[in-house]
């Protein structure tokens, strides 16, 4: 898997960035959680690599760790931020990055918070972009290489590390890759550190290390253990999910079933809100079934990611891919072309649209 | 996962009405599988929604909650199915599957909280049904039975009305029980407790709304129940956007009022409404919904021919479409309105203002929306499928040399449509009776034309690649087959129908049924243009396979009912029992329903006669004659009521009717009902005679109950009626109607017909004998000579009334079983005869027509003379008559009997004249006799079935002459079998098929040679199967009637009719056929002699369809529709010698049924 994109988004929103100065007494940051709908407010009073403090109004200070914070809203930052987010959420890489532009050129973005994290922003859309086929791969690791220079204690840090390993992975740098990974594998909290096990795992299979890759995952998810916090959870399917790939790529019989096996794991023990991992988990399982030759089971498990989770969109090409074959098999010739067509059309730059030719 | 089913029952509640799920705001979170099924269900892959649920209900780690619900979940899946369903007959199949998973559901979950929702839909699904009788009701097709269809619709409106009604007052109370305010905050499960019950009443109210709404489209659109239901509806909608403006379902409401006021063609109301809607400030995603959707309509309303406002629906559509997303543009209500987009770009193209090259820009945008349309599902993707391809042609034109399929389909599409055009212009041509140079340049035309579009199709299917969408390619192959249909290649349009009618996706249910009737209709025409029967027989199993298959496929389908039609066609005048049947069944509600039940009736009929005429060996069991003469009398009275029905007494009786009356008054004639006939006949409204009558009996029609033989039927029957009541005056005015009718005061037209008369006596005679009805002979014996005796008394006689009174003495001598009055009969027959030549130039005053009257009144008197016993009066009689006309075949048949019956009297040596003939005398005998028919046979003479037929009767009487030397001459006996068995055999050994009539007395003749020489008895079909030559004789191509068939009095006349073919060995020769000799032979012949059973003419069956009777491709139940001639048989075929019809003397005037060429979808 060249173009996956390995790690979700979620790590991204959590840097820590140290040292800058924060805002007026009277500001008002808000910071959002993985854990929690609820918005922390407050002045962020400290940023390192590893959290923010937030001074709030009522209760004291409180420190949110990097692994945490799914986003920032800074006091006073651009309107147009907020769109810019959205659309970066909706995988709409282009119409994010023309907003974080217009944002850019707001003078409410002059202030420092705001401006690295906007460059983190920036860089993490070109990333996504980048990953999903549709922009250049130089391009996204030349910004996260620039954020990184600066925002070695931003609390953006460990997210611009595993997008940066992504990137040189889906570029073929499989070492720098790794020595990407090997840093996220050190970071201080254990989701992190199985992400980045995870992603070192996924450069063995990108090496054709099937074995070795294999024997990766398992460790990670021995390592998981039966930890419920639900960031550890999530990385244990991930790690799941490459054994499962591992299994796929062994191509026998008795491998996809027992990929299978621990695909069902995923799909029935992942929270709806985890797309990613349901994602790749529906993606593996109509693999497994189109290699079974079970195709219509297949076009059910690809149709979950066309249907549930098209905002996903590396992987939603990947089905519509599939798709556009598997419906002409089982009788369906236009629906397969229609398929195709959207891939076309909503993923021109994607190795699954490249692949279809023309 | 309660939670996720009560989300279930929200999103199953807006299914039906274009809802969003959406409307009821707070709804609890929806589970991945809800999710996904419904996302399923949107895209319309309604067999993997299936599927899926099959996987749910076996998974092992799926809860028991959840698999509770799959049967309620199936149950939503087909109710979704069916309103997307493109057909009526798809949908009802699949709401009937969801009501029975419904109550499946609800069988095995009782307290389910989705077992209260169950029953509301199954209002939703009985309203869903009520929709596709509505469809049903507005297509073209089902014109006839419009009335039904909305009386069904309008009552499952009613019963959805019921269910609707208890769950609004159930709702109602349930959202009155909770207390007005609710603290949100404070106790925030009561309060969405309370704003579902809410929503559900909501609901509730907006269900009864739209019963009204759908009630209105079961009346026609305009009228004033319409009308009123529709403000009705309005109201209603208006009454909930009143009481819910600020929510959405107010806002659905406010639309679909809007929507009301456009179907009544209040077009700037409904405007109205739109702009207002469109104008709402709200911006949420539920918002932009409604706006999409009511931007549709009002797009449509843009696009209306009383607006056709272009440009502002190209304006309105592209800004709307520019502020939309690729995905966006995607959803249904997108497309449609690029839909719309595409349909202004058209109109706006072709006005006449629209200069070139903005034409051009806005086709080529047209092009682009199209191609953007059908990529993508929806509703509009086939529409834009061949829209794309009209438009390539529009830009390109004809000349481009197709390379891809689309483009092909597109041309061979368009060249397609253009058929119908040909066709009518055609048919218009013909009927204006344009010049033959016309017409013949449109037939090339035409011709032409056909030939284009199948090449053009034929290159499509050459283009075909992987991915070309199934749906065209059996589309194309569905055109191919009906050009090929019209080209009249009637086997590969049977072959190519056939294959798709089995062959087509689940989707194209409406193609598939069609496809079967154009195979169908081929077979039809392969079996009409058969040369032999052999063939004939061929394309019988095709269309009976066929025929079956629809039958049983497809029994309630329109298509059925043709095929019935279509299939009693061509049993008729061939199996007419069967015929009969299948007239039998055609629907109450369909179109030709009278005209089936009075063919029924005459089919009925005819297998009455022709089982009454059948030698009692072989009789059908006398129970059976008696259902069939019942049924024939039950289903011509109800043709007759049903007609009557519909035809106000002002009207000139329809010529069915007339028909369908003449009918039955030859089965009360026959039963003794004579009072009844007279009043058939004579009362009004639509009285027969009054129907047949002509202010000038020279200008007689040649089509049509006024034609001279159908007359002279009716006045036939009439003077039968009043013979029978014993009404001399009555009947003294009948015969000069009759006589009127015959179109001469004295002459061979009336001496023909007064033959008829006896003829048809004896006949009658036969068949009350045969029944054992003697009381009945006794009777008519005793009316006909009471009649006849009052009639000689007068003094003063005419040629006619003596001709009347030898024909009848006749025709009573051949129905008397009793040989003294037999004789006694004949005696005064010949009386009459006698006093006629005596008399001759006293009674005809005309030498010319005396000259020609002369002889054939000779030649009944000989015929008597035989009867009487009389050898050698009736043999100076016949050797006069032999040498001034030896090649008259009615004197030759009539001296060959002569000699056999002297034979059969104990003279033996007269046997071997009657088969050898005299040479000295001029008299053939049954050997030369058939061997100059044979010689006429083989001139291709126009008149060869007719020469066929008798050349049977010939050589039959040849063999019965044998067996009958044997009989009387045992010592000849041995030596006149074995050379009967010679001759038979050796009749078989050089033809395939004994004609079906004659079949079973040759049989037994062949039995009773056998069985004289003490050989073992086989039937002639067993011997043929024995020693069947290697190459195969041609068969007789057709039938001869039954002995004692009846030609059909409507279908023109046929001298060869005159020759009837008297019942058993008794040689009924047509005698006075005589006169008309010259004529007969020379192949033409204008005898009226059409009333005689056991015509030998020609018999084949009508074609009530024209060539366009094939279905032409529609959309969904559109189809073809059909119109009857409104009268007789058409005129090229009336006019030609036409063959007669089957149903003895009550056939009807053929009724045309064309099939109206359907327009193209």
């Amino acid at each position: 898997m060249q173009h996956r994109d390995g790690m979700h988004r979620s790590w991204l929103a959590a840097v820590l960035i140290v040292g800058l100065i924060v805002s007026p007494s009277w500001a008002i940051d808000q910071v959002l959680r993985k854990s929690s709908t609820t918005p922390i407010r407050g002045t962020i009073s400290a940023v390192s690599k590893t959290g923010v403090t937030v001074k709030r109004q009522v209760g004291g200070d409180m420190m949110i760790p990097a692994n945490d914070i799914r986003d920032i809203r800074w006091d006073g930052e651009p309107v147009k931020l907020i769109s810019a987010r959205a659309a970066d959420r909706a995988s709409r890489f282009e119409q994010a990055l023309s907003f974080y532009a217009d944002a850019a050129k707001d003078p409410k973005a002059s202030g420092a918070n705001i401006k690295l994290d906007l460059q983190f922003l920036v860089a993490r859309a070109t990333a996504g972009k980048a990953l999903a086929g549709a922009g250049s791969l130089e391009e996204a690791r030349q910004k996260l290489e620039g954020f990184l220079q600066v925002g070695a204690n931003s609390c953006r840090y460990y997210n611009a590390v595993a997008l940066l390993g992504q990137v040189e992975l889906a570029a073929g740098g499989h070492d720098k890759a790794k020595t990407q990974f090997e840093v996220l594998a050190k970071a201080p909290w254990l989701d992190y550190q199985l992400a980045g096990s995870s992603s070192l795992a996924r450069v063995l299979l990108a090496k054709d290390d099937v074995d070795g890759a294999l024997a990766a995952f398992t460790a990670v998810v021995t390592q998981a253990g039966n930890d419920t916090s639900p960031a550890v959870k999530t990385q244990r399917f991930e790690a799941v999910l490459g054994k499962s790939t591992c299994l796929i790529r062994k191509k026998n019989q008795a491998s996809y079933q027992a990929a299978l096996g621990d695909l069902a794991g995923v799909i029935n023990g992942a929270t709806d809100s985890s797309t990613r991992v349901l994602a790749e988990a529906y993606l593996r399982r109509g693999d497994c079934l189109r290699l079974l030759g079970r195709q219509k089971e297949a076009v059910l498990s690809y149709l979950h990611v066309d249907l549930l989770f098209a905002n996903e969109s590396v992987l939603h090409a990947e089905s519509l891919f599939h798709l556009g074959t598997l419906w002409s098999a089982v009788g369906h010739p236009e629906r397969a072309s229609s398929a195709r067509e959207r891939l076309r059309s909503d993923y021109p730059q994607s190795s699954w649209a490249k692949k279809l030719g023309s | 996962m309660a939670a996720a089913r009560i989300r279930w029952i929200i999103l199953f509640l807006v299914i039906g009405t274009g809802l969003p799920a959406d409307i009821f705001a707070q709804a609890p979170t929806v589970s991945r599988q809800s999710r996904f099924l419904d996302a399923l269900r949107q895209r319309g892959y309604f067999e993997y929604a299936q599927l899926y649920l099959d996987a749910l209900a076996k998974d092992p780690a799926v809860s028991a909650e959840l698999k509770a619900v799959v049967p309620y979940e199936r149950a939503i899946t087909f109710l979704e199915a069916g309103r997307r369903a493109a057909s009526p007959t798809e949908k009802t199949p699949l709401y009937d599957k969801a009501v029975g998973f419904l109550d499946e559901f609800v069988k095995a979950n009782p307290n389910h909280p989705l077992a209260a929702d169950a029953n509301s839909q199954r209002g939703r699904i009985l309203l869903g049904k009520a929709r596709v009788e509505i469809w049903q009701s507005q297509s073209p097709s089902n014109t006839s039975k419009r009335k039904t269809f909305q009386e069904t619709a309008r009552a499952g409106v009613v019963a959805a009305r019921k269910i609707f009604q208890a769950a609004h007052v159930q709702y109602e109370k349930a959202w009155k029980a909770f207390p007005t305010f609710i603290d949100k905050a404070q106790d925030t499960d009561l309060f969405e407790k309370r704003k579902r019950a809410e929503a559900l009443y909501m609901r509730a109210q907006y269900d009864l709304a739209l019963c009204t709404y759908e009630e209105a489209q079961t009346h026609d659109r305009g009228s004033e129940s319409y009308n009123k239901l529709a403000t009705r509806a309005a109201v209603e909608f208006e009454s909930i956007h009143t009481r819910y403006r600020s929510q959405v379902l107010g806002l659905y409401a406010r639309m679909w009022q809007g929507k009301c006021f456009e179907e009544q063609d209040d077009i700037n109301k409904a405007m109205g409404i739109y702009k207002e809607l469109l104008g709402h400030p709200g911006g949420s995603a539920t918002m932009r919904r409604i706006q999409d959707q009511v931007l549709l309509f009002q797009l449509i309303c843009l696009n209306h021919e009383k607006k056709n406002d272009f440009v502002l629906v190209i304006n309105q559509s592209t800004e709307w479409i520019q502020k939309r997303s690729t995905r966006q543009r995607r959803t249904p209500e997108s497309l449609g309105i690029l839909w719309e987009q595409v349909r202004a770009q058209e109109g706006l193209a072709t006005e006449r203002t629209t200069d070139e090259k903005t034409r051009n820009q806005l086709l080529a945008a047209a092009l682009a929306n199209c191609r953007f349309i059908q990529k993508w599902p929806s509703k509009y993707k086939d529409v834009a499928l061949f829209k794309l391809r009209e438009l390539q042609v529009m830009l390109k034109g004809a000349a481009i040399d197709p390379q891809d399929f689309d483009t092909a389909f597109g041309l061979a599409h368009d060249l397609f449509k253009k058929i119908k055009g040909h066709n009518e212009t055609l048919v218009s041509a013909r009927s204006d009776k344009k010049p033959p140079a016309e017409i013949k340049k449109l037939e090339t035309a035409r011709n032409e034309h056909l030939v284009s579009t199948r090449e053009m199709l034929q290159t499509a299917l050459k283009l075909v690649e992987r991915d070309t969408p199934r749906e065209d390619l059996d589309r194309a192959r569905f055109y191919l087959a009906y050009v090929y249909y019209q080209q009249r290649q009637n086997y590969e349009a049977a072959v190519l129908g056939d294959y798709l009618s089995r062959h087509v996706g689940p989707k194209a249910e409406t193609m598939a049924l069609d496809a079967a009737a154009i195979a169908m209709a081929s077979h039809v025409r392969s079996y009409n243009d058969s040369k032999t029967d052999e063939l004939k027989q061929q394309s019988m199993r095709l269309i009976e396979a066929t025929a079956t298959r629809i039958l049983a496929k497809w029994p309630e389908s329109a298509r059925a009912q043709d095929t019935r039609l279509q299939l009693a066609q061509v049993y008729e005048g061939k199996r007419p029992l069967e015929a009969a049947r299948n007239y039998a069944q055609v629907d109450t509600n369909s179109e030709v329903y009278a005209e089936a039940q009075t063919r029924a009736g005459q089919q009925f009929l005819r297998a009455w006669l022709d089982g009454t005429a059948t030698p009692a060996a072989s009789r059908p069991d006398q129970k059976n004659l008696d259902e069939w003469l019942k049924s024939a009398e039950s289903h011509l009275r109800s043709g007759i009521a049903k007609t009557e029905q519909t035809t106000p007494a002002s009207v000139a009786a329809p010529e069915l009717l007339v028909a369908a009356k003449v009918s039955l008054a030859q089965i009360l004639n026959n039963s003794g009902k004579y009072q009844q006939t007279v009043d058939l006949l004579v009362k009004d409204p639509h009285s027969v005679v009054t129907a047949i009558q002509v202010k000038d009996e020279t200008q007689r029609p040649d089509t049509g109950v006024q034609r001279r033989e159908f007359a002279s039927l009716a006045a036939q029957l009439l003077l039968r009626a009043r013979i029978g009541l014993r009404q001399l005056p009555e009947a003294q005015q009948a015969m000069e109607l009759l006589e009127a009718i015959a179109g001469a005061a004295e002459g061979e037209a009336v001496t023909e017909l007064y033959r008829q008369l006896g003829t048809e006596l004896k006949q009658e005679l036969d068949r009350l004998a045969a029944a054992g009805n003697q009381k009945r002979v006794g009777e008519v014996l005793a009316a006909f000579e009471d009649f006849l005796g009052r009639l000689r008394q007068r003094s003063e006689q005419t040629f006619n009334s003596l001709i009347w009174i030898a024909e009848t003495y006749s025709g009573l001598g051949q129905g008397a079983t009793d040989a003294s009055q037999r004789t006694s009969f004949f005696g005064h027959a010949a009386e009459s005869y006698q006093q006629i030549l005596q008399r001759a130039n006293e009674l005809v005053s005309d030498e010319k027509n005396r000259t020609k009257l002369i002889p054939g009144v000779t030649l009944r008197l000989a015929n008597c003379r035989r009867h009487q016993g009389n050898f050698e009066e009736a043999h100076k009689l016949l050797v006069g008559l032999a040498t001034s006309q030896p090649l008259a075949l009615d004197v030759q048949f009539e001296a060959a009997s002569m000699y056999q019956a002297w034979g059969k009297s104990g003279q033996v040596e007269n046997f071997d004249k009657a088969i050898t003939g005299v040479e000295s005398e001029k008299i053939l005998g049954w050997s030369q006799i058939a061997l100059y028919l044979q010689r006429l046979i083989d001139s291709r003479s126009q008149d060869a079935e007719r020469y066929r037929a008798r050349r049977w009767e010939a050589r039959y009487n040849q063999l019965q002459c044998r067996i009958e030397h044997a009989q009387a001459s045992s010592g000849a006996k041995l030596d006149q079998l074995k050379r009967a068995r010679s001759e038979i055999q050796g009749l078989m050994m050089v033809t395939a098929t004994v004609d079906p009539r004659w079949e079973s007395r040759y049989n037994d003749a062949y039995r009773v040679i056998l069985e004289g020489l003490g050989e073992p008895v086989i039937s002639l079909a067993e011997y043929r199967e024995k020693y069947k030559p290697v190459l195969t004789a041609v068969a007789p191509t057709r039938p001869v009637a039954g002995p004692a068939g009846v030609a059909a009095a409507t279908s023109g006349t046929n001298a060869a009719a005159a020759t009837a073919v008297a019942a058993g060995a008794e040689t009924g020769s047509n005698l006075l056929g005589l006169i008309f000799a010259g004529v007969l032979l020379a192949g033409g012949g204008v005898g009226v002699v059409f009333m005689i059973k056991g015509s030998l003419s020609k018999k084949r069956p009508r074609r009530r369809y024209s060539p366009d009777a094939a279905p032409t491709p529609r959309k969904a139940e559109s189809g073809a529709s059909e119109k009857r001639t409104a009268s007789g048989a058409p005129q090229a075929r009336a006019r030609r010698k036409k063959p007669a019809a089957r149903s003895g003397k009550s056939s009807p005037p053929q009724q045309g049924r064309r099939r109206k060429p359907s327009s193209e979808s």
